[in-house]
Formats: structure tokens, C-alpha cells, sequence
């Protein structure tokens, strides 16, 4: 029962944030419709960091502490945080080509990092699939895995650092939100439904990925 | 620059930028359930074994 539950909230969450962003929200007054991608691409975003933070997390303890179950931890929520940045990388060159006037810009720090940041764990994926053995697949993909999260606070003050197209954050930043309440409420709905989504995803994953190590485990023993 | 709302809830005032904002919707609300059938599908294939 509680196993369907935490999806099927996730789902709710996410189609009661779909639901009031193309009809409960108005329109932003220069960027029109376009403006609204902002409700999917700031919450993906802010998903990827976390999925990849406690990818370095689970990676750091399990080099500490050697339980493999922190290698599985990691291993799950550096592909849902592969996903979530995949969305980032979509959404986002579609809603600069209608504002900006292009869809990617090579010079932008933000951008570049940020496409860098999903090379990183896309290699993480990989150098798990290609070391067959257990302990040195989770030692490797550790260290890498503690590497890449290293770039999360460089790509969150880019901004600041350097002169990019992206703009600076419209919520997270020391005074107030510079929106109406109205689209602060749906980007609230929208960023718990797409963090309540990651868990959702973080459970099934684990729970596959302890799944096919335990079939692996009695394979092997027989 | 402070985002400020229009009158307008539907894109149908502003067209021009609507297009973009229903491809990126459906692309990414199309992968996160793609992927959501994807865990399923390797833990049932997993349990067939």
C-alpha cells in the first residue's frame, strides 16, 4: 500500500501543478506563454542539484563506511538526476529562443556548466556499466560521483561570477521573490509536485537496483 | 527585472510564444513518464526471471 502511495501522490502533485500553471496563472506581461516553462525547467533544476548532492552524499559515506546499499543510493539518484537535467537542458534553450532570440549560447557559463554537469554523471552511468567488479564499479563511480556534485555551487553562482544571458534567480536570492503571489504560489506547487516526483523515482530505482544485486548475489552463490 | 502578471491566464493573447511553451510541457512531461515506465518495466522483467 505505502509502496503505490508516494507515486501516486507524485502523479497528483504533478498533474494539480500542470493544471494550475496553464490555467490558474497569468500570463508574464513581456514573455507571454513562454514564461511558463519557468514552472518545469527551476524545479528540474533544482532536483538535478539535489539528486547529485546526495549522489556526493551516499558516495562520501559509502567510501567511509563500505555498505553497499549507499552505492545503490547513489547509483539511483545519479540516473533520476541524469533525467531531471536532461529536462533542464530541453526546457530551457526553449524558452530562450523566444526571449533571447536563440536557443543556446556557447559563451554563457551557466549553460556550458550546466551541459557539463550532465556529461559528468552521464560518465558516471557509463563507469558503472563498464567495471564488472562490485567494489571497484562502487570505489570509482564514488569518487567521480563526489567530483561532479563539486560543480553544483559553481553553476548556482555563475551568475554572479560572470557576464551570462541567463538571468539571475527570480526566487532563491537574499530579498523577496521579484514575482506576483500568483506565479510564486503555482512555482511552490510546481517545485514540491517535481520533488515529491524524484523521491517517487528514487524509491523505485532503489528498489530495483537492490532487487537485481540481490539476484545477482544468489547467481553467483549457487 | 521583476516579472509582472497580465490580465490574460490564456496564451491565446500571446500566441507567438505559446508553441514554445506546449512542445517543452509535452517533451518534458513525456520523458518523466517514460522513465517512470522504464523502472517499472526492469523490476517486472527482473521478477520474470
Amino acid at each position: 500500500m505505502t509502496r503505490r502511495l508516494l507515486p501516486a501522490l507524485a502523479f497528483l502533485a504533478v498533474v494539480l501543478a500542470v493544471i494550475r500553471s496553464a490555467f490558474y496563472t497569468p500570463l508574464e506581461a513581456k514573455q507571454g506563454a513562454a514564461q511558463k516553462i519557468f514552472y518545469i525547467h527551476v524545479p528540474a533544476a533544482w532536483v538535478a542539484f539535489l539528486a547529485f548532492f546526495i549522489v556526493a552524499v551516499a558516495s562520501g559515506i559509502y567510501l567511509w563506511v563500505r555498505d553497499p546499499r549507499l552505492d545503490q543510493l547513489a547509483e539511483s539518484s545519479a540516473e533520476v538526476g541524469v533525467v531531471f537535467t536532461t529536462i533542464v537542458l530541453i526546457t530551457g534553450p526553449l524558452w530562450a529562443k523566444p526571449i533571447w532570440g536563440t536557443w543556446w549560447a556557447w559563451w554563457d557559463v551557466r549553460l556550458v556548466s550546466t551541459l557539463f554537469l550532465w556529461f559528468i554523471y552521464v560518465s558516471y552511468l557509463v563507469l558503472r556499466g563498464a567495471v564488472e567488479s562490485p567494489g571497484l564499479r562502487a570505489r570509482y563511480s564514488a569518487i567521480l560521483g563526489i567530483l561532479g556534485a563539486l560543480l553544483i555551487p559553481f553553476i548556482h553562482l555563475s551568475v554572479y561570477l560572470f557576464s551570462t544571458m541567463h538571468p539571475k534567480p527570480i526566487i532563491g536570492k537574499p530579498d523577496k521573490p521579484s514575482l506576483p503571489s500568483e506565479m510564486l504560489i503555482t512555482f511552490l506547487i510546481s517545485f514540491s509536485a517535481f520533488t515529491l516526483l524524484y523521491f517517487a523515482f528514487l524509491r523505485s530505482r532503489y528498489a530495483y537496483a537492490v532487487e537485481r544485486d540481490a539476484r545477482a548475489a544468489r547467481i553467483e552463490n549457487a | 527585472m521583476p516579472w509582472s502578471a497580465m490580465r490574460a491566464r490564456r496564451e491565446s493573447k500571446m500566441p507567438e510564444t505559446s508553441a514554445f511553451y506546449h512542445v517543452a510541457y509535452t517533451i518534458a512531461l513525456s520523458i518523466y513518464a517514460l522513465y517512470g515506465i522504464s523502472i517499472w518495466m526492469r523490476r517486472k522483467r527482473l521478477r520474470q526471471q
